[in-house]
């Protein structure tokens, strides 16, 4: 077994010193406060690291002027160009020189520090410097996501209680209060008050109702996380001494 | 050889990457410049790793490629879903907020003039309609009574019609899409979320109309 069958220990050298210096790099610059970045930002208007990233942050500024009542406006060139040049610079150019360049390197037709070399050098940093992030940046993304989910799904559906709440079954408290006796209604009081039974449960939540003559106090236990619950009191068109526990907490 | 491989990468790739034209989003772009990459680099690797390299080498080169690929392809397909899915979550929480402000402040003059109508005595009683007006002396039909101090906030409140017995209101959402996109509004705009609501002495109902 000769040096040139296996990767030899020079190549092997050099694999680790490309992974440690993208590394450092990497923790430098985040370091940096946005020193560094600042210094990068022309380079930043050329070049988008990651182009998956910036696709998603279009995709969220797009949401953004959405719900600000806006209307997103179709890319520029110059923005789609500036995802294309990192497309083409990290898994074209960068690979292809690594590639290529070690493929020359290692069946011996070139020699340390010569042209081939520096390409082949100059190909690895393009492409170790994103493929070493991605790997542990992939397996984050895919915890986050998973955990903004949950975090989202419990938001959601104490949301949907809190609509309920201050929506549609305020609205029958205060009829019931305004009404007069002979008209079904409290005349006054929340006294006698029930929920009639599309709103004692719903898809949501199922909701129960105390009430004494100026107070209501509502209690609102989820059907997804039944240990979450909310209550609230009516008093005369307010609210009163929120309450949440469980997964609403 | 090094310079073929590059001009050829560089043009499967741009038009890939242009093929699915210009619109408010880049993945259409970059997913099918993604293909177009993976493939180049899947061809790459082929002509790479070809013999004489020994046996060894070219299986740690293909293990490395299509190792890495896959995680970039999780964190590529991850970010593509999780990043439309917050994009949805957005459009729903705003129409969440918006039909929640709607309920939540609508009813409010009309139980009052509703309370005031039957707190009154029964000599001398106002109509529903008489009260309303004295809520909103300036109130014209077809007017907005929603008070707002945010330009951004365009919810209306529309009165659509008062006579002695009831009084016909529209929320109008602003510009919150609804349920049907080719929904009417009161207004002639389409798709927008909208209420009616109706006031009489027996109470104030309401109808989602989108």
């Amino acid at each position: 077994m000769t040096g040139k069958t296996e990767f030899s220990r020079g190549f092997l050298g050099i694999l680790s010193a490309f992974a440690l210096a993208t590394l450092v790099m990497v923790f430098f610059f985040e370091q940096s406060n946005g020193a560094l970045q600042d210094r990068f930002k022309f380079a930043g208007r050329l070049f988008s690291p990651i182009p998956w990233i910036h696709a998603g942050g279009v995709t969220i500024a797009n949401g953004l002027t959405e719900f600000r009542g806006g209307t997103p406006d179709a890319l520029t060139l110059t923005g789609q160009l500036q995802v294309l040049f990192s497309l083409l610079l990290i898994f074209v150019v960068g690979p292809t020189l690594f590639f290529l360049g070690w493929r020359t390197y290692r069946l011996g037709s070139a020699k340390t520090f010569s042209k081939e070399w520096m390409l082949m050098v100059l190909g690895g940093i393009l492409s170790f410097s994103v493929m070493i992030p991605a790997i542990p940046g992939s397996v984050m993304q895919r915890m986050g996501s998973q955990s903004m989910y949950k975090a989202q799904a419990v938001q959601t559906n104490k949301d949907e209680i809190v609509s309920m709440l201050g929506g549609e079954i305020q609205l029958k408290v205060e009829l019931y209060r305004i009404l007069p006796k002979a008209m079904g209604g409290g005349g006054g009081s929340f006294s006698g008050f029930v929920l009639p039974p599309d709103l004692a449960r719903t898809e949501v939540a199922t909701f129960t109702a105390v009430a004494t003559d100026s107070i209501l106090t509502i209690k609102a236990t989820s059907l997804l996380y039944p240990n979450a619950t909310a209550s609230v009191q009516f008093q005369r068109q307010r609210f009163a001494n929120w309450e949440w526990s469980g997964d609403f907490e | 050889m090094i310079i073929f491989w590059l001009l050829g990468g560089i043009v499967v790739v741009s038009v890939a990457f242009f093929i699915p034209g210009t619109s408010t989003e880049l993945w259409p772009n970059i997913n099918a410049a993604g293909i177009a990459t993976f493939l180049y680099v899947v061809a790459l690797t082929a002509y790479a790793f070809r013999p004489p390299l020994p046996q060894l080498n070219r299986a740690i080169g293909w293990f490395a490629v299509l190792g890495t690929s896959v995680w970039i392809g999780i964190g590529w397909r991850g970010m593509d879903e999780t990043t439309h899915w917050q994009h949805d979550r957005l459009l729903s929480v705003k129409e969440v907020i918006t039909r929640g402000m709607i309920l939540a402040e609508l009813p409010a003059p009309f139980l009052k003039t509703l309370e005031a109508y039957h707190n009154q005595q029964e000599k001398n009683k106002l109509t529903i309609g008489q009260l309303f007006r004295q809520q909103f002396p300036a109130l014209t039909v077809g007017g907005n009574f929603r008070d707002t101090s945010f330009t951004s906030d365009k919810i209306v409140f529309s009165v659509q019609s008062i006579s002695d017995h009831d009084v016909f209101v529209i929320g109008f959402g602003g510009h919150c899409k609804g349920r049907e996109a080719q929904f009417t509004n009161f207004n002639g705009q389409h798709g927008i979320v909208q209420l009616e609501g109706i006031l009489t002495e027996k109470g104030f109902s309401y109808d989602w109309q989108n």
